[in-house]
């Protein structure tokens, strides 16, 4: 795989300027795990190896990755969102092209027409396979058909392994629901910031994983849950409020009086919102009940000079499950511009406030 | 003792790295084309591959350039002339405009679909080193009716990752800058990639893996030019400025024949395989190669054991614009697939076999004769 050896070079590079040498090595390692939903058991192990060796973690049926720390009754969980958008290999023509399908519907419209003529990577039992998404030569192509190219989707999709045979597929380990993920490409941007895709949810989860090194159990005066979540981009089936299987199942097993969400902040998805990456970490509050959580957040950001943004009404799946009247819940996130396209946009200086005020919490 | 072992090392790298593209005294196409297609060269700013060529034309001979960065070398003399030219340019973005914001708008250079380009990370050139970039994404494009508006060019928008024209200019970036994908060589197999610029980098290779096979002294009875011609993209300007000095009887343009061997292309025509062998492109949107000269042509390549296919495709070529001059404009190719995106995939045997075919007709094309009126 040197395509991936000289990414893995590149990506090197630019965590270095932007971080110190532990949380660099921590997400390097996690950017470069395809962790599609439904598929983010590699993800866990990977995780799970990065921790120090003592630490007692668990998984639930989901696959989810749980490490307790601490003593006390009062419990906090802190949570961060393992899967990506991504697709499933569901078949092979006779030619040797891949069909596709995905497992959650996609996060926007136009999120197929992106992968188009460009890399892609399916992770198979064998290791990784470089493929390609085809798209037509503009020379022999209609103007009827040219227009029509605008509204690509799946039913247009065909990846390319450079093969010509369903036999050559198989030869290549490629199997069915075998997923696929955008070819993990990074690129160091001016002013600390940095773009790819998936980068805001695995840079939450390396977050999360490094504040949980730093942590030592034997001050916390609680007994704190990290824990590093599967399904959360798949939604259970309720006619209640639309609630992620993932978090779902980590409210049944947990059920936190308090919990923090890492998770990303789509600072261009409405028009509405006054949220910039650059300025802080955004405080999310689901209502306009109070929160001694996020009113503990604030204090800390004020007393250390951490910026935060503010943000309440956000409707999210994955808070959802946990909201109750007693529960104190809240999302402290990370504001990504061009949220689940191949350049998501995230700005460095709000994962160091971000950790700060994370370490802060919990010392 | 220390220093000494690193010089030492660093010897032995570029030694490593001269090798993998040179065995013996011959270049192999195959690796100079990975090296080429990571040039950037969109039309209209060739120099730097230019550069690159002439650096290693063959030992003895005469180079010549002239101001559009068109660069040539001949052997022999008399008649028939053969010209053998592939365009160094690419497909491309230029800055147009660098806004109050720090963002960029662009023009394009050369014709593909504008939105292979949305949420993708580009490259500015610019006099002090090259800048990151990213594409961004259309303007609400999470909304319900996002997919309902197209994704043109007047819709690109870089990203560099600051908020004013100051500091865009402070990174380096000006009015005219070329722009390039940022590029990536994808290896599908051993003998298969796909990446930006195959076309007509892989031409390019092929000329000068040729060149440094041939033996120039021994060119006798006839004159032969290799050239690298610009703007091919954007109209066959550098072929045009060409034609105004060289006057070759047959031009055997060395691009892409766009081939129709993917799922999503019309099959009608353009059916020419990956894999299978160069391709003699004997009619496309510009040019109808003569069948007489086209059979001897194929004679050679057979004489030769050299694998070829016969097609036809659309596209215009470098050699077309000679042709009004009295020349026979016989293009040679490659088949390529989809064509002026960011994936253009190639097969190694094709290029090589392309290679040969040049090494061959060089040696043993003589022109043909025409045949008399009664």
């Amino acid at each position: 795989m040197c395509n991936l050896n000289l990414f893995v070079s590149f990506l090197n590079l630019c965590l270095r300027l932007f971080c110190g040498a532990d949380f660099e090595k921590l997400l390097k390692e996690i950017l470069l795990v395809p962790s599609p939903t439904g598929y983010e058991h590699r993800l866990a192990e990977k995780i799970q190896k990065l921790l120090p060796e003592a630490l007692p973690t668990e998984k639930d049926n989901l696959g989810s990755l749980y490490l307790s720390l601490g003593k006390g009754t009062q419990k906090l969980a802190l949570l961060a969102c393992m899967d990506e958008y991504g697709y499933i290999i569901t078949g092979v023509t006779e030619d040797g092209y891949l069909r596709m399908d995905r497992v959650v519907p996609a996060p926007h419209p136009v999120y197929d027409s992106f992968h188009q003529g460009h890399p892609m990577l399916i992770r198979t039992e064998k290791g990784l396979v470089t493929g390609v998404m085809a798209i037509p030569s503009v020379h022999i192509l209609s103007r009827g058909r040219r227009e029509e190219l605008q509204s690509f989707s799946l039913d247009q999709a065909f990846l390319d392994i450079g093969v010509r045979s369903e036999q050559e597929v198989r030869e290549k380990g490629v199997r069915m629901l075998d997923p696929v993920v955008p070819l993990p490409d990074f690129t160091q941007l001016a002013g600390e910031k940095m773009a790819g895709p998936g980068l805001g949810s695995k840079t939450c989860c390396a977050l999360l994983l490094d504040v949980s090194g730093k942590v030592r159990a034997e001050k916390l005066s609680q007994a704190a849950t990290f824990v590093w979540m599967a399904q959360t981009k798949f939604n259970r089936r309720s006619r209640r409020l639309t609630e992620a299987m993932g978090a779902s199942c980590v409210k049944s097993k947990l059920d936190p009086e308090r919990a923090i969400i890492i998770d990303v902040f789509p600072v261009d998805w409405s028009k509405e919102v006054d949220i910039s990456i650059g300025k802080g970490p955004v405080l999310v509050l689901n209502t306009s009940k109070g929160s001694s959580l996020g009113e503990r957040i604030e204090a800390i950001a004020e007393d250390k000079g951490i910026p935060l943004q503010k943000y309440s009404g956000f409707q999210s799946s994955v808070m959802n499950p946990f909201l109750s009247e007693s529960s104190d819940i809240l999302i402290l996130a990370l504001p990504v511009q061009f949220f689940a396209t191949p350049v998501e946009m995230v700005d460095f200086k709000d994962v160091r406030a971000l950790e700060g005020l994370l370490q802060s919490l919990l010392d | 003792m220390k220093k000494k072992y690193m010089i030492s090392i660093i010897g032995l790298s570029i030694c490593f790295s001269l090798l993998s593209v040179c065995n013996s005294d011959s270049l192999s196409s195959w690796e100079l084309m990975k090296k080429l297609v990571l040039i950037p060269g969109v039309s209209g700013y060739e120099g730097e591959v230019a550069d690159f060529i002439q650096s290693l034309f063959p030992v003895g001979i005469k180079p010549q350039r002239d101001e559009m960065e068109n660069i040539w070398f001949s052997a022999g003399e008399g008649r028939p002339h053969l010209l053998f030219v592939a365009h160094t340019d690419e497909i491309g973005l230029v800055v147009d405009q660098i806004t109050p914001e720090g963002t960029l708008k662009v023009k394009g250079r050369g014709g593909f679909l504008a939105q292979m380009y949305e949420g993708h990370p580009v490259v500015i050139c610019t006099d002090e080193g090259p800048v990151n970039g990213v594409v961004a994404p259309r303007t609400g494009y999470s909304q319900r009716d996002a997919g309902s508006s197209n994704f043109r060019l007047n819709d690109i928008e870089i990203h560099l990752g600051i908020s004013s024209e100051e500091e865009a200019r402070s990174l380096g970036i000006k009015e005219e800058n070329q722009i390039t994908i940022k590029k990536n060589v994808i290896e599908l197999s051993p003998d298969l990639i796909a990446t930006r610029a195959v076309d007509d980098r892989a031409g390019c290779a092929a000329l000068l893996s040729a060149a440094s096979r041939i033996d120039w002294k021994r060119i006798k009875g006839k004159t032969v030019t290799f050239a690298w011609d610009v703007q091919e993209e954007t109209g066959l300007f550098g072929a045009s400025r060409l034609a105004r000095t060289l006057k070759p009887d047959y031009v055997f343009a060395v691009d892409t024949f766009v081939s129709s061997d993917t799922p999503l292309d019309e099959k009608r025509f353009a059916r020419i395989v990956l894999g299978e062998g160069a391709v003699i492109r004997a009619i496309d949107s510009s040019n109808i190669a003569p069948r007489f000269v086209l059979e001897k042509v194929m004679k050679i390549a057979g004489d030769n054991q050299i694998p070829f296919q016969l097609g036809n495709t659309r596209g215009g070529n470098d050699g077309s614009v000679f042709v009004p001059e009295g020349a026979a404009d016989i293009p040679l190719s490659w088949p390529g697939v989809y064509s002026h995106s960011f994936i253009e995939k190639i097969h190694r045997h094709d290029l090589e076999a392309l290679t040969r075919l040049i090494e061959a007709l060089v040696k043993d094309f003589n022109g043909v004769r025409l045949p008399k009126l009664q």
